[in-house]
């Protein structure tokens, strides 16, 4: 009675006293047979292979006979055709001229017959068809030549034609003349822009590859719109990490000016030298901590911080 | 011989990966260490007269459970530990199982109270106490609700936590442990009697 649990236990700690109760309990084990169906199962189920398929063989007497037939077929062939050449291979029209060589005219005659029953038949049925084309041209006829009347050029509409054909050149001699003046006013509309201005760019690059950018016109747009573009880009300069880790040494001050969505716009107060300049960080780089993008505004002091 | 030495030194989990690697013997010595645990897990379900039918029922659930660890050993992750996955399927098992034969035994306190009576089950108290409690024990979980059994078998075979046991039924902390009460107040109260 040594593993009898305290019975008064179950009152005042019901979880000891089951759990107690609970390991008294017998303890069976499963069957030997169960095992060994458990244990094949696992070893059967690791064990199966897919079956190899096994690819029927060819008999082997096939091999020799099958070579030794196409030798023959190709012996049998080039000799034929190294002994008679003009021969023709149509096997029916040879025999029948052997025949007549051998002097065998019946036989001749009668193979020769065969050709001309067959051409007979031809001509036989050669007269309905002939008869039905006849029927087929003549109902069609006005219609033939109702075609062809339309197909005839009238007068009135070859002198439309020509005058058509004046007017489409005259256009082109116009346009001809008028095109520097177009591109002269569209490029001055959209110089303002610098990025229209490298479109005009490629434009020009594109007349100077067909012989066009003599146009003293186009020459002058490009090159002013490039200049423009070229200044742009030159007044703010990228700040990459490299550069800005020494200037966020000294104690400088970052002044927010603008954004766009690829940059910030900054203005760097040196105190050091006392030298305004303005940077752009690209956004990917850098992040501006101290205040929300919403407070942001012209002027105001950022703390600037890679963000790796 | 010195293969199945250093097989019997590793873990549950080292074993699964290698029986899923087609290593047979890995499998033997998983299945050896857990079988029992697992078979007395099904047994525990269920307690009637015909204790030949629930050791029955019980082999073929186990055949079960081990037959989907087989059939689906290269799906095994070293994410849990091999005893929750286990334990897991075998709870499915019998779950799938009670649900199949309508065994679900959701009982009232009326029914545990007429299956325990000790006055119908033996005249003799004293000589056969414990083996009466032993019963009573047997008969009380098999009537547990279903929810609360499975607690009650996982914590006592497969000996999880209650954390575990959460975890692995994907049931929150509060119910399981409140689950657990139940099942340690309904097992008290079907043990009272004999005490």
């Amino acid at each position: 009675m040594s593993d009898k649990p305290e019975l008064e236990d179950v009152n005042k700690d019901p979880e000891k006293f089951i759990t107690a109760l609970y390991d008294t309990l017998d303890k069976p084990q499963t069957s030997q047979t169960l095992d060994d169906k458990i244990l094949k199962a696992a070893r059967a189920c690791v064990n199966d292979v897919a079956p190899v398929v096994k690819l029927k063989k060819r008999p082997a007497w096939l091999k020799p006979v099958s070579a030794a037939a196409m030798l023959m077929l190709v012996a049998t062939v080039s000799l034929h055709q190294i002994f008679d050449p003009s021969a023709p291979l149509n096997s029916e029209h040879y025999v029948s001229e052997s025949r007549l060589q051998n002097g065998d005219l019946m036989a001749g005659k009668a193979l020769s017959a065969a050709p001309k029953m067959k051409q007979e038949k031809r001509k036989q049925a050669a007269v309905p068809m002939a008869s039905m084309q006849d029927q087929t041209t003549v109902a069609y006829a006005p219609a033939k030549e109702r075609v062809k009347a339309k197909s005839k050029p009238k007068p009135q509409k070859n002198a439309m034609k020509k005058t058509y054909r004046r007017d489409l050149s005259e256009l082109a001699a116009l346009s001809d003349q008028l095109r520097p003046t177009v591109k002269h006013s569209i490029a001055k509309s959209q110089a303002t822009s610098a990025e229209v201005a490298v479109v005009e760019l490629d434009q020009a690059l594109i007349f100077s590859d067909e012989e066009e950018a003599s146009s003293p016109i186009v020459n002058r747009v490009s090159a002013s719109a490039a200049k423009s573009l070229s200044v742009k880009s030159q007044t703010v300069e990228i700040l990459s990490i490299e550069a800005f880790k020494p200037l966020s040494l000294n104690n400088n001050r970052w002044i927010y000016q603008k954004q766009n969505d690829a940059f910030y716009f900054l203005q760097l107060l040196q105190k050091n030298v006392a030298e305004k300049k303005s940077y752009r960080l690209l956004k990917v780089d850098f992040e501006l901590s101290g205040l929300t993008q919403n407070t942001l505004s012209y002027g105001t002091e950022v703390k600037v911080r890679p963000k790796y | 011989m010195p293969d199945d030495i250093a097989l019997a030194q590793q873990g549950d989990e080292a074993l699964m990966l290698a029986y899923a690697a087609n290593n047979t013997a890995a499998f033997d010595v998983l299945y050896a260490r857990h079988k029992d645990a697992v078979f007395r897990y099904f047994l525990r379900q269920q307690y009637s007269q015909a204790h030949a039918q629930d050791v029955s029922t019980a082999e073929e659930l186990c055949h079960d459970c081990w037959l989907k660890i087989i059939h689906h050993r290269s799906t095994y992750q070293t994410t849990a530990k091999f005893t929750t996955w286990l334990f897991t399927i075998a709870r499915h098992t019998a779950i799938d199982y009670f649900k199949k034969k309508h065994l679900q035994m959701v009982e009232t306190g009326h029914e545990m109270d007429e299956k325990l009576n000790p006055s119908q089950q033996d005249d003799e108290p004293n000589a056969k106490e414990q083996d009466q409690l032993r019963q009573a024990l047997k008969t009380s979980i098999a009537l547990l609700p279903v929810q609360q059994r499975q607690i009650f078998l996982l914590k006592q075979e497969g000996g999880f936590s209650l954390d575990d046991i959460a975890l692995m039924t994907q049931q929150n902390k509060e119910k399981v442990k409140s689950s657990w009460r139940y099942a340690l107040q309904k097992l008290r109260k079907g043990l009272f009697d004999y005490v």
